[in-house]
């Protein structure tokens, strides 16, 4: 008999070893090819194949209560008493509930009541808000799904979800449940309470979405959003309230099935429940971001969408089902105290929030986050997926966010400053000329339109076909109002000043300044403003004698209408400076820098930006003077006021970035001006792109140090980009291209390759004393440098073949 | 396949005596019991219970109480696991014969109550499916017993059993495939 059964049992075994070996090659291979494996593995025994088939399917079930721990899993049964085994139900004279003390009532609303109460454990003292709710006793089947869903939502373990902490029935059938407390204010009180501006409120906002969606993943909808669920704690933390609540008390069936016919109890509340809720419809996610969207709604204006215009309550629901709100700019444009504000919601926000508030589902955002994402976009200046379908819109937000010349080195940037400056000015005067303003915006906006920068390839590429379209139009009469085109021309100017075209940038301007000056006189703030930008094009394009001409027009004129000790005058006084150390003045522009220095710091409250401009020119006077700590130090002041100014990502601090590694690596500390140079190239190749000459001009200063160091293999390609960039973008005769060229000169007789050095030192040489007097220290250096190729070209052709070689080392 | 002998897996020759060592397991059960009690009654619902901390804190006693080497690791803590099984049944079973007993305090369709009757019958069906799987499969009981009522990871589990990580993902599935089967069924 003991035979008999082991050998059942051996027989038992052997066959659970052919299924386990058939279940563990169809379990791993990818589910299209399970069929075959289970053929060829099993053959013809049907018995082996429908017992692997079955194990399969028992796996693929959502069963998955052994993937969490046992002891979790039985700990209920090791609870001494279970809860809810004391106190009376419901109304007046309630101690306890549950495990748990009631110490106070903290709200009463028609479902039930809220008590703060007190876990009755001396050893365990939690403080827990308990909401009691006056309904029947759910029946046997609604009582095992509220288990369920007590599970899951205990399970909800995140900072800002204040967590349900246990749940019952009382003696009387009453559910009830005991939620983390939070001591703080609601959300709208709280932004009020402090003075929130919309972006502060927008911010926390999103992190209220961010919760939403944590909880959505782990598919728990809250279905009652609203402000006082919303607690913000003294830390500014938001924590919210009352997750899946509303779905444990209305019962499965009722709201999520449309088909269901019992009515149930709809826990919601009415001015934030989504329109499906209140036609008892199937409820999900997306009634989450509806109610987030009332939410958002209420906090940017301050009122509910649907609110009531003098219309009883009553009519709130049908307002709610049939009417699609005013946008929240519209509910604010009603006060004219609120005009920046109006300003700020219209469009993005007015976007984000209705499309949050959609009536139908499908057309809302599909997730919070989705949601957040559009507002964090909006936030940072970037294009919202609530405008997304027209191309028009996208161009405009490409406008604005480059409006502060952060993303494409003042391109786009420069084209709307010079308009918006110009504008600016227009503010509150006659109709007529604001029609004029209009006449601008729209050739700008037009010019934008048909350039959608979404769509090419190179950014650089784009906006330089944008600008030449412009120009192009312009020269041929577009728009007809002189002032008009005398701002146009300015808008384009700078455009392609900030992109490097000087040429063109001199052109424009000038055309600007020549119609203005008719208009409004040569000393007119406005006809002034353009003198500057042509003044500063004219510099930077080397044009040192009309440049000068043209400071010393603007400084006078500035001193009579703004005072000596005002920033006009500072800003005239550095570019004045500028042109003289170009020409070897360094005295003159160290005095003129100092005086400027001085006005800037007096107004560094005022035009924090102004100083660093002062202390950044001072900078490189200093350095050509040869104090290269000053200079270090004047640069360094520059770059943390810059960063502080403007964060990391910005052009100027890539300027200063440069101008303090091209310091230390003077200064022989090579290690630092390395991680400088780096991180300057880095930052404005993302900032400006590859073809910028001033990210050249940081990478011929980046060869340099290459150079110094000894490693004059590396430094030729550097120079080389850099020179090709420089030919291409500059003036003929740049004094920046001459400097590349002297270097990669002076590299090239160090590499013992004096022919090829010979023409690029000529023409540096040639460019300095085209604007240098003869004996400038920049004049001698790039002449003592050609000397030093001539004298080895000679030793070459005197000696032959290699000879020379051997004496490289007297000519360094 | 090398068949396992109960209780564990990991009874090898360099073992000193591992006989000695299983005449341990009522003492590893008595500490998880009375270490499961403390610890289960404190938490709320016990969902931040960790039962490994629980497994190792019973086999760090224990390994005191017979000064035994790190080689004895694994072997104690299948032990654990399988005491831990022992220890949870129980108590399921106990809790069931209260409640047929009559004479409980509450007569109310109690939520607690309806959570740990349902969680009671499910945990013994556990153990007498595991049970059957034992004499077909014995490791895949182990396993079993390592993830599920001790908490190990796939890696501890396989140190523990002296078997590959890939094994035990194999045995693991296969050990779930069939449970939730016999269960259901």
């Amino acid at each position: 008999m003991a035979d008999l059964l082991d050998g059942l049992a051996m027989g038992a075994r052997a066959r659970w070893a052919r299924v386990a070996e058939v279940f563990d090659a169809a379990a791993e291979a990818p589910p299209d090819e399970r069929d075959r494996v289970l053929a060829t593995r099993c053959g013809a025994d049907a018995d082996l194949r429908a017992e692997v088939e079955a194990l399969l399917r028992s796996l693929g079930r959502d069963e998955d209560f052994l993937d969490g721990s046992a002891a979790s899993y039985a700990a209920p049964l090791f609870d001494p008493a279970p809860p809810g085994a004391a106190g009376a139900p419901g109304a007046g004279g309630v101690s306890r509930i549950g495990p748990f003390r009631i110490l106070r009532e903290i709200g009463r609303g028609g479902m039930g009541a809220v008590f703060l109460a007190e876990r009755d454990d001396p050893e365990l003292p939690q403080r827990v808000a308990v909401k009691l709710v006056h309904e029947g006793a759910p029946s046997g089947q609604a009582l095992r799904r509220l288990v369920e869903e007590r599970r899951i939502l205990a399970s909800l373990d995140h900072p800002n979800v204040a967590r349900l902490v246990d749940g019952g029935l009382t003696a009387a059938g009453e559910p009830w449940f005991a939620m983390e407390y939070v001591e703080g204010e609601p959300l709208d009180r709280y932004c009020d309470a402090r003075g929130l501006g919309p972006e502060e409120r927008i911010a926390l906002f999103c992190r209220v979405c961010d919760t939403v969606q944590f909880a959505h993943r782990n598919l728990v909808v809250h279905r009652d959003l609203k402000p006082s669920n919303v607690l913000v704690t003294a830390e500014g933390e938001p924590k919210l309230l009352d997750f899946g609540i509303a779905k444990l008390l209305c019962g499965p069936g009722v709201a999520e099935d449309p088909a269901a016919t019992g009515p149930g109890p709809r826990l919601m509340t009415p001015g934030y429940a989504s329109p499906e809720q209140l036609r008892g419809e199937r409820v999900s996610t997306a009634s989450d971001v509806y109610a987030l969207g009332v939410v958002l709604y209420l906090l940017l204006t301050g009122q509910h969408p649907h609110r009531p215009r003098g219309g009883s309550s009553h009519e709130l629901p049908r307002a709610l089902l049939e009417e699609q709100p005013e946008p929240p700019s519209r509910c604010v444009a009603a006060d004219p105290g609120r005009a920046g504000l109006e300003r700020r919601l219209r469009g993005d926000l007015d976007a984000i929030v209705l499309k949050a508030m959609r009536r139908s589902p499908d057309e809302r955002y599909p997730t919070a986050d989705r949601l957040a994402t559009d507002l964090r976009r909006c936030l940072a200046g970037l294009p919202v997926s609530a405008r997304a379908d027209t191309r028009w819109y996208r161009t405009r937000t490409f406008v604005r966010r480059n409006r502060g010349g952060v993303a494409l080195a003042g391109l786009a940037a420069a084209l709307l400053l010079g308009f918006t400056g110009v504008t600016a000015v227009q503010a509150g005067r006659i109709a007529a000329e604001r029609d004029r303003a209009r006449q601008v915006e729209e050739f700008l906006l037009g010019l934008l339109h048909r350039a959608d920068p979404h769509r090419a390839d190179g950014r650089a590429t784009t906006v330089r076909e944008l600008l030449d379209n412009g120009a192009a139009q312009l020269r041929s009469g577009a728009p007809e109002t002189p002032e008009a085109r005398s701002r146009l021309f300015f808008a384009l100017g700078r455009a392609y000043h900030g992109m490097g075209e000087y040429d063109r940038a001199v052109a424009l301007l000038d055309s600007s300044y020549v119609l203005l000056r008719g208009l409004r006189g040569e000393t007119h703030p406005e006809t002034i403003a353009v003198a500057n930008q042509l003044a500063d094009v004219l510099r930077i394009a080397g044009r040192y004698d009309a440049a000068r001409e043209l400071y010393g027009v603007i400084l006078a004129a500035r001193r009579a209408e703004y005072g000596d000790r005002s920033t006009e005058v500072a800003r005239s006084l550095n570019g004045l400076a500028m042109v003289l150390r170009m020409q070897g003045g360094y005295d003159g522009a160290e005095k003129l820098l100092r005086e400027a220095l001085a006005i800037d710091r007096a107004r560094v409250a005022a035009e924090p930006a102004a100083l660093t401009q002062s202390l950044n020119n001072l900078g490189h006077v200093m350095r050509e003077r040869g104090d290269l700590a000053a200079a270090e130090a004047l640069h360094r002041e520059s770059l943390s006021a810059r960063r502080a100014l403007w964060g990391p990502e910005h052009f100027e601090v890539s300027v200063s970035l440069g101008n303090l590694a091209g310091v230390l690596r003077d200064r022989g500390e090579y290690r630092a001006a390395d991680s400088v140079y780096r991180e300057a190239l880095e930052l404005r190749r993302r900032l400006v792109g590859e073809q910028h000459p001033d990210l050249a001009t940081d990478r011929a200063g980046y060869a340099l140090l290459l150079h110094r160091r000894g490693e004059p293999g590396a430094a030729e390609p550097l120079y080389r980009q850099a020179l090709a960039v420089h030919r291409r973008a500059l003036p003929e005769g740049h004094p920046v291209t001459a400097a590349t060229q002297l270097g990669l000169g002076r590299l090239l007789v160090d590499l013992e390759r004096p022919a090829e050095a010979e023409p690029l030192l000529r023409e540096a040489l040639a460019s300095r004393e085209r604007v240098l007097p003869a004996d400038h220290a920049q004049v001698v250096e790039a002449r003592r440098a050609l000397d030093a190729c001539l004298a080895m070209l000679a030793r070459a052709g005197r000696a032959g073949g290699a000879a020379w070689v051997a004496q490289t080392g007297d000519i360094r | 396949m090398i068949p396992l002998d109960p209780p564990a897996a990991s009874a090898g020759s360099h073992h000193r005596d591992p006989a000695a060592l299983d005449r341990l397991f009522p003492d590893v059960y008595a500490e998880l019991h009375r270490l499961a009690r403390a610890r289960l009654r404190g938490e709320r619902g016990g969902h931040t219970l960790n039962t490994t901390a629980l497994v190792h804190e019973a086999y760090l006693r224990l390994s005191e109480q017979t000064r035994s080497g790190l080689s004895d690791r694994n072997h104690l803590l299948a032990l654990a696991a399988r005491a831990m099984r022992r220890v949870l049944v129980d108590h399921a079973r106990k809790h069931r014969t209260a409640k047929r007993g009559g004479g409980l305090r509450q007569v109310h369709l109690e939520e607690a109550t309806l959570m740990v009757e349902e969680r009671a019958e499910v945990l013994i069906a556990l153990d007498e499916a595991l049970a059957r799987l034992e004499t077909l499969d014995p490791r895949l009981c182990r396993v079993v017993e390592c993830r599920f009522f001790s908490g190990l990871t796939e890696a501890e589990t396989a140190e523990v059993l002296r078997v590959t990580t890939r094994t035990v993902q194999r045995d693991w599935t296969k050990a779930k495939a069939w449970l939730y089967r016999e269960l259901d069924g």
